[in-house]
């Protein structure tokens, strides 16, 4: 068990340190929670954040997230407005948060850290859109995911859920560079491209505005929120169970991670633990998932630079995938299959040979990709040497996952903070040097191979039997025979189903390795039956702010190229 | 100013569009063979925007492959297609780039809306989400599921054919009762 | 426990020259797509693609399709409306009202219960909360629609007609052939004491209705019995 897990009582008495030694100290102060947290006013925020990040006892250089809440209906003594940060220091492997108390209900403001990390860029806009939080010095506040004829700031607790706003396409902001001429060297002049939002490579819906010297792309500007579906306000309106299948359509292509990092943030504020064999259940699943998403990510990387074959190789293994999980929980790929505290259904009887045997079919369909895609010119001339992401630029953007274990740092959750058994498996985290696109694509296979590996030991300490439901019922649905037949659980069961869980006020950040980084699910509880706000830290949001910078100066057909890589699924992107 | 989301469409009337013909019900052996041949080469233009969007991809792909059906061509170029299913989650500010690529298309055009999420908003109740993409675009045919099976997906292209094949614009009763009215 | 592996020179960096010729990679490339072919063309049966509607594939026991409403052995619907499967429904596609029924053991029972299929998320979660074994889900999944209203599927095509076959089978349910649990105790499978149930029956003889204390448990037709006057009586 990692030490970073809590807050051991050294690490925060060496942050305390740290800041009372530094000049902030009379103006923030370290709070003893899940995290180390810090609380700072808003006008020490900005250098509270360079504290943060330079400090040689801190040195938080991975920004994660920044979260509004709005306290209008929770009760304590609060400002209405909050902003909580969370950061991650990749050379001491902590993470902290930030809370942010903004004094002004009226017109909350605080001031933007876009300078100390350019991650934080996107997560203000985003506070903007759906809180109404100003932030001075921001070079680009406007809305990031709600539509631009839209009025009110969505996430307050007095904006009512299904209140909608009519949108027409001339109502897009386009920004003014995209709109003005301008002529270069007599005749040719730059034009502006609208590459999406309905485009066959764009994976979902991604607009990119770009404008073009010719085939090079010298500015570009991505609009987002073309499938901002409110899972945060549907959290709110919905119970801590009633979530999991939302949260399942986060990432579609690999839902039962995210299922497995959302129950696992409010089984942590329930201090509940999950029995090994559910443990193991969700650490097969979900490699299995990494498995097959990765297939789809490569598959669908390749179709964008016209290799249709690998695509329909690298399908098979996950039509193979969807029978096994359907076989265990009824669905092949929302699948519903976490609940809190364990799992839905038991898996059937022949879960471990069906495994064995998908895990033995997948190596071939690699292989053959592999011999197809591995030494072509043509792949090569594509992937090797464009969207090339440096280490530093990698941390200072805030990516993680693939894209950052390519550009050189190995981070993986599963290594630096390990749950669900991954820390008694042998296994590797595979890196690249390049940062270029073929480097990920390289990252990518090499981590299915891993996760095979994984799945092989985990289903050789397999139980055989053992629940896979912990059995405190005030969270878990009592067994169907005790309800039918035992007045005591089906009042928990009548509980349970008409109020939802009693989770405990108070809040959490839990994080896990999902297939594209760092997933995590900053949920605060008021006691109540649902979420009183749940915030995802979805992996690939800061990978798409990075987007329009990393395709400058390259070509539209490396845009494409570098679009495939980050395997940005809208769900996750927009919530 | 923001403007209040308007409703439903009403349901899709054969008359109002005028399109594919005079009268709705067919009665010449030329219409039957166009009709034949409209059915078995539907090609799709998948407006793929979530979770449905990856089924459609499993339907496109070996184990279950949508070719057999004439579905060999799957176009992104609306110019080109004919069949539109909407696959997946549309937002409102996705929807007017559905209506621009339903209009984008030549008749004679089909319409399936795949998924809840398409067909009346799923479980997003919400502030950003359209309740249906009716509100938009006539349908065709609604797909229940979330995501539909790749079979479910090919049962409704299936039913769509038929309903090719029969001339029928519409099935629903208003529509049925109206074509039955008019002379001829 | 080990540690980090570096991908980067996994595929050597430069192409050789006979590489960076494209028809050598591209023949190899090509072989490795005829053998695929060539067995396909021998085998075709071993070929993946499930030739729907001909073939349809084996989904297993737990898969969730259209949802099923159980009857009772006399055919009224097990369903109390309780109202925890539309409670449970994370998209609220469940629609209730609740009625009142003639019978005393079954007490309660759905006038209306309407599931709009083309709000439903197929989660399961309605067949996770139902107390009384009243519904399941098929593997049932062949629904298409032309218009949004023939998708509100109300009582008449949820039910389960006692005697007819489940179309595609049982899907995801409550409880397993197998896993040791009891269905519920269903009030019509005691015998029917003359005297208990019917509240109109005694109403119009003027008998007063039967009082339920506080020990008699889960209603139950036998431990009813001993307390009816009219069972002492004996109806005329």
């Amino acid at each position: 068990m990692s030490a970073a897990v809590e807050a051991p009582a050294q690490e925060l008495e060496a942050l305390r340190e740290r800041l009372a030694a530094s000049p902030l100290a009379g103006r923030a102060r370290v709070e003893d929670r899940d995290l180390p947290t810090f609380e700072v006013g808003p006008a020490d925020w900005p250098a509270l954040a360079r504290f943060l990040r330079d400090d040689p006892g801190c040195r938080f250089d991975l920004f994660l997230d920044l979260a509004g809440v709005d306290n209008l209906k929770r009760p304590g003594s609060r400002t209405r407005f909050e902003a909580v940060a969370h950061l991650h220091s990749l050379s001491r492997n902590q993470h902290a948060r930030v809370r942010v108390s903004l004094p002004d209900a009226e017109k909350p403001s605080l001031p933007s850290v876009e300078e100390v990390w350019p991650a934080a860029n996107w997560y203000e806009r985003e506070a903007y859109d759906l809180f109404g939080i100003e932030f001075p010095g921001h070079p680009n506040l406007h809305r990031l995911l709600c539509h631009d004829a839209f009025v009110g700031h969505a996430l307050r607790k007095d904006y009512a859920p299904g209140q909608r706003w009519f949108y027409e396409e001339s109502d897009l902001r386009v920004p003014d560079w995209a709109r003005q001429t301008d002529e270069r060297a007599g005749h040719f002049e730059t034009q502006t491209l609208s590459i999406g939002p309905s485009h066959p490579a764009t994976h979902g819906i991604i607009h990119l505005l770009a404008r073009l010297d010719g085939e090079k792309i010298i500015r570009a500007e991505t609009i987002i929120g073309y499938l901002h579906r409110c899972f945060e306000k549907m959290a709110e309106t919905h119970h801590w169970s009633q979530v999991i299948p939302y949260a399942d359509r986060l990432n579609y292509v690999s839902a039962m991670v995210n299922g497995v990092g959302y129950v696992r943030t409010v089984e942590k504020m329930l201090d509940l633990e999950v029995p090994p064999r559910g443990q193991l259940v969700r650490t097969i699943l979900s490699e299995f998932t990494r498995i097959v998403d990765h297939a789809v990510c490569i598959g669908a990387n390749l179709v964008d630079i016209g290799a249709l074959t690998a695509f329909v190789y690298l399908y098979q293994p996950r039509e193979n995938f969807y029978s096994l999980m359907e076989a265990c929980c009824g669905a092949r790929l929302t699948v519903s299959y976490v609940r809190v505290g364990g799992l839905a259904i038991d898996v059937p009887e022949d879960f471990v040979p069906r495994c064995r045997g998908l895990l033995d079919s997948i190596p071939t369909f690699l292989d053959d990709v592999q011999k197809l895609v591995n030494n072509n010119r043509i792949v090569r001339d594509r992937l090797q040497g464009t969207g090339v992401v440096t280490k530093e630029q990698a941390v200072a953007w805030g990516l993680t996952g693939p894209m950052l274990r390519a550009s050189g740092v190995p981070y993986d959750v599963r290594r630096a903070r390990p749950y669900d058994f991954y820390d008694r498996f042998d296994w590797d985290v595979p890196i690249a040097t390049d940062g270029d696109n073929f480097s990920r694509y390289l990252v990518r296979m090499e981590e299915i191979r891993q996760s095979l590996k994984i799945i092989r030991q985990a289903l050789d300490i397999f139980p055989e039997n053992g629940p896979v439901n912990s059995d405190d019922w005030r969270v878990v649905l009592p067994p169907k025979d005790a309800v039918y037949h035992d007045m005591e659980s089906l009042i928990y069961h009548f509980k349970l189903v008409m109020e939802g869980i009693r989770v405990p006020a108070g809040e959490r950040y839990e994080w896990i390795e999902g297939v594209n980084g760092e997933l995590g699910f900053y949920a605060v509880s008021d006691g109540r039956g649902g979420p009183y706000r749940l915030k995802v830290r979805p992996p690939c949001f800061p990978n798409m702010a990075a987007f329009e910078k990393i395709v400058l100066g390259g070509t539209v057909s490396d845009m494409i190229a570098t679009l495939g890589t980050l395997n940005v699924i809208a769900g996750e992107l927009d919530r | 100013m923001g403007k209040r989301s308007t409703g439903r469409l009403p349901a899709f009337d054969p008359r109002a569009t005028g399109g594919g013909g005079g009268s709705d019900f067919l009665t010449t052996r030329l219409e039957t063979m166009v009709a034949w041949a409209r059915k078995n080469s539907l090609w799709p233009f998948p407006f793929a925007t979530a979770c449905c969007g990856i089924e459609f991809m499993s339907v496109a792909a070996a184990h279950y492959d949508i070719s057999r059906f004439g579905s060999e061509v799957i176009r992104f170029s609306p110019r080109q297609a004919d069949l539109l299913i909407v696959a997946g989650t549309v937002t409102d500010k996705m929807a007017p780039i559905l209506r621009r690529i339903y209009d984008e298309m030549p008749e004679p055009k089909w319409v399936i809306s795949m998924g809840v999420c398409a067909s009346s908003g799923g479980f997003y109740r919400a502030y950003h989400v359209t309740q249906g993409i009716d509100e938009i675009v006539p349908v065709d045919v609604y797909v229940p599921g979330c995501p539909p099976t790749p079979e479910e997906l090919i049962h409704a292209v299936i039913q769509l054919q038929q309903k090719i094949a029969s001339g029928e614009k519409s099935r629903d009763s208003r529509s049925r009762r109206r074509a039955a009215e008019q002379p001829g | 426990m080990s540690g980090i592996i570096d991908v980067s020179r996994s595929a050597p960096e430069r192409l050789t020259l006979f590489q960076r010729l494209y028809l050598p990679e591209i023949l190899r490339g090509m072989a490795v797509t005829l053998r695929h072919l060539l067995r396909n063309l021998s085998n075709p049966r071993g070929m993946p693609t499930i030739l729907y509607p001909e073939r349809k594939r084996d989904y297993s026991g737990r898969f969730r399709g259209k949802h099923i409403l159980k009857t009772r052995e006399d055919g009224s619907l097990k369903c109390v409306a309780c109202y925890m499967c539309q409670q449970a429904c994370p998209a609220e596609c469940i629609t209730i009202v609740a009625g009142e029924h003639p019978k005393v053991a079954y007490e309660k029972y759905p006038v209306v219960f309407d599931i709009d299929m083309l709000r439903c998320v197929f989660c399961g979660f309605c067949v996770d909360a139902c107390p009384k074994d009243a519904i399941w889900m098929t593997r049932d999944y062949e629904l298409a629609f032309f218009s949004r209203e023939e998708a509100v599927f109300g009582i008449d095509k949820l039910i389960e007609r006692p005697g007819l076959p489940v179309k595609d089978g049982y899907g995801y349910r409550p409880y397993y052939p197998g896993d040791g649990t009891n269905p519920p105790r269903d009030a019509s499978a005691a015998p029917v004491v003359p005297g208990d149930g019917d509240r109109d029956v005694l109403r119009e003889k003027g008998l007063p209705l039967i009082e339920r204390s506080a020990g008699a448990g889960p209603l139950n037709a036998a431990s009813q019995a001993e307390k009816s006057p009219a069972a002492a009586g004996g109806l005329s």
